[in-house]
């Protein structure tokens, strides 16, 4: 049956271009990891990389990179260890405004398990979003793609979120905790599942002897990597820093750390005047909670704050803006005893077993903050993109 | 510790007579007092003093005062005095965001309020209470977020004035017959209208030119307030509004926009006849860095910081707008008024959201 959206008129179809997105909405859906759809993604990384605007792009280097022939092998393999399974239906993704590919990792996921998907984009996109739009729309007559995929943007309209999530098997939620909220609040057809990604909140765990014995330039580049992009605001960038260690190692470790921060850091964390005022507003939400117990000072262009514990509050208050919590803990039990529900992704240099605690949703090496895994927030997208034969 | 003695306000004193260096040996045991004895009373604000500038005993001067950012009533409810004291909670939106500021009245702050505000409109108006066009409507119990700031700056005024009449009905619709009989009665006699600009502009003097209505009180003060934002949206211009509210209400009217705080009300800023605003003994206005907030000299525009010596059941008696402004000159107004006068050039414009959590905006 083909639905009725007498609201298209504010819809803006954008994928594919001068096409009409509810083709999607009747696709039927296509076994797993097909081969035609295995060869789309592979042309997609090329053209990704063939295109010059597109491939100057760090986000979408590593997307294309993902989407290359040999890793979808990898994420096929692991799916199929798990027993057969097929797609659910029509996926619906609302994106995220402004981390730019993280809609092209759970569409293409949903398009490879052979589910047709309906992806809500934001109405500003970023530079990177808009390369990735054009470069799809090169492949507008394929018919490995055409009717599977279609992006759309439209105003807040609680009305239009409402059908498509009508027609929708699952839904896929990207945007923190309001989001979730207000899109929660639509009555759901029995059949449709959500898959959401609240706030998160993420840390970078640096044990002081490893720090020391490091090639300290190198590390840097790798923090710098996990912290600077988005003014520090994607779930998965660090917004504490713990040291671990024994008080002089964590003196002597911060000292080259923060000297080679200044040298490597300089001039990259412009803030602009309300950027700045965000930020002295944070600082002095952190004063008051904190008071004496906080000590801020401004290291390499980052606004830091040693202290001692950070609540879940004030942890959800943290806009970004490089700001950036100093915590010393002498061993892994500290750690955990600081951590909240809230938490996702801990970077470090050695991931080692004793890591995998509870709290910690994502455990990734310093550097790879921002690379995509279809295990992410905790959620297996493999599986929660398909389903057993038996459901 | 004992309860610092906060000093008594003088209300004798001119409002606008002090010069700069007299100015600021008033202020100065007011503004200072008044941090210690929120340090004392509000142990948010004891927080904020300790954290961000290591403690009551760095602030000898003033200033070393912080301020705090306008943003943070919004996420606390800062209190200097004990619940049983609370005579008054004030919420209101702000000019931007969702969230409300709440901000906690006791009797005596709300009377300093009162009184000093009364003052400062002495100076405009003199001291007879006036029958008073409100251009707004009088359902001020409504329970919408953006009436309540409103509801105050209105209530506030409508107090000074007589035979109050409210110019406007619910749905923003201008009461004409209300109008023509306030007219009949007060065309000859010194009268005064007060509104938020937008509002004045919209609903009062634009409804009046559609119509091609005109009226022409001999003596009309009208004092505006509340940002021109959503006119500039309009490309309305200060002089515009001027020239439209002379053709609309009479010639003779005498035009006076005032800037203030929800945060600090009663100490306002009016502007004098020459349309500078100007800073009443009671406040002070210093200039900020946008990027480094520190105090930037007279000329140069920062963000605006208003600090007032009226404040006592809540720490905001210095406060960081988001508005940006620039001092124009201390003590030299051709109006003859000494004190800083200043311009306010509009809000700093938001910052772009980068992150995760932001799709449904």
């Amino acid at each position: 049956m083909i639905a009725m959206h007498n609201s298209s008129t504010v819809i803006k179809t954008i994928y594919p271009q001068h096409g009409d997105y509810s083709a999607v909405l009747s696709a039927s859906t296509w076994a797993c990891f097909s081969a035609e759809a295995q060869t789309l993604c592979d042309d997609l990384s090329q053209a990704l990389l063939a295109d010059r605007e597109a491939r100057e792009q760090s986000d979408i280097v590593a997307l294309a990179y993902w989407l290359r022939a040999a890793n979808i092998k990898n994420i096929q393999q692991e799916f199929e260890s798990s027993g057969e399974r097929q797609a659910i239906g029509l996926a619906f993704h609302i994106a995220p405004a402004n981390v730019d590919t993280v809609f092209v990792y759970s569409m293409i996921l949903a398009y490879l398990l052979g589910n047709p998907s309906v992806v809500r984009l934001s109405e500003r996109l970023g530079l990177s979003a808009n390369c990735i739009v054009r470069v799809l729309n090169t492949f507008n007559n394929d018919e490995r793609l055409a009717g599977r995929i279609s992006l759309i943007q439209y105003p807040h309209n609680e009305e239009i979120t409402q059908r498509l999530s009508d027609d929708a098997a699952l839904r896929v939620i990207w945007g923190g905790d309001q989001t979730i909220k207000s899109i929660q609040g639509i009555e759901l057809n029995s059949i449709c599942k959500d898959i959401i990604f609240p706030d998160r909140y993420s840390a970078t765990l640096l044990d002081a002897k490893v720090v020391l014995t490091s090639d300290i330039s190198a590390l840097v580049n790798k923090f710098l990597q996990d912290f600077l992009p988005f003014n520090q605001q994607a779930c998965s960038s660090p917004k504490t820093l713990y040291w671990l260690g024994d008080e002089f190692a964590i003196a002597d470790a911060k000292n080259i750390f923060w000297q080679c921060m200044a040298v490597q850091a300089s001039n990259k964390m412009s803030l602009s005047d309300a950027e700045q005022y965000q930020r002295e507003c944070y600082k002095q939400q952190v004063a008051l909670e904190l008071g004496c117990n906080a000590k801020f000072n401004n290291k390499a262009g980052v606004l830091t704050v040693e202290c001692q514990h950070v609540s879940e509050e004030l942890e959800r208050q943290h806009n970004g803006q490089y700001v950036l919590f100093e915590i010393n803990i002498k061993n892994y039990e500290e750690l955990k005893s600081c951590l909240h529900d809230n938490f996702q992704s801990l970077l470090t240099l050695l991931p080692s077993k004793e890591l995998k605690i509870s709290k910690v949703r994502r455990l990734a090496r310093v550097g790879e903050s921002l690379s995509f895994h279809h295990y992410w927030d905790g959620i297996n997208m493999l599986s929660e993109l398909s389903r057993g034969l038996e459901d | 510790m004992g309860a610092a003695m906060l000093p008594d306000i003088d209300f004798s004193e001119g409002v606008y007579t002090h010069n700069a260096q007299q100015k600021s040996d008033f202020l100065s045991p007011h503004l200072l007092a008044l941090t210690t004895h929120h340090y004392q009373h509000c142990s948010a604000y004891k927080n904020y003093i300790d954290g961000v500038v290591g403690g009551i005993h760095q602030v000898e001067a003033l200033a070393n005062i912080p301020p705090l950012a306008a943003a943070l009533f919004k996420s606390n409810r800062l209190v200097s005095v004990e619940e049983k004291a609370v005579f008054k909670t004030l919420r209101s939106s702000g000019t931007s965001g969702t969230a409300l500021s709440t901000i906690i009245l006791d009797q005596q702050t709300a009377q300093l309020q009162t009184k000093a505000l009364g003052k400062i409109l002495q100076t405009i108006i003199g001291k007879q209470r006036l029958p008073l066009l409100l251009v707004d409507h009088n359902s001020l119990l409504a329970d919408s977020a953006d009436f309540s700031a409103r509801g105050a700056g209105v209530q506030g005024l409508a107090m000074f004035g007589r035979d109050q009449t409210y110019l406007l009905d619910q749905t923003m619709l201008l009461n004409v017959e209300a109008l023509d009989q306030f007219y009949q009665q007060y065309k000859n006699k010194p009268v005064l209208m007060f509104g938020f600009t937008f509002m004045v502009w919209q609903h009062l003097l634009d409804v009046l030119k559609t119509n091609d209505k005109h009226y022409n009180f001999s003596q009309l003060t009208l004092l505006h307030s509340g940002g021109w934002k959503k006119l500039n949206d309009k490309a309305v211009s200060n002089r515009k509004f001027e020239q439209l509210a002379k053709a609309s209400l009479g010639a003779n009217t005498q035009i006076h926009n005032f800037y203030g705080m929800v945060e600090q009300t009663g100490s306002i800023y009016i502007a004098c006849e020459h349309g500078h605003l100007h800073v009443p003994i009671y406040a002070d206005i210093r200039i900020r860095h946008p990027q480094t907030f520190e105090l930037v000299n007279h000329g140069e525009q920062g963000l605006i910081e208003t600090l007032s010596i009226l404040p006592r059941s809540y720490p905001g008696h210095a406060i960081l707008t988001q508005d940006i402004g620039r001092i124009d000159g201390e003590d030299s107004c051709s109006c003859g008024r000494l004190g800083k006068t200043f311009t306010v050039l509009g809000r700093q414009q938001k910052a772009v959201v980068r992150g995760c959590s932001d799709s449904y905006a």
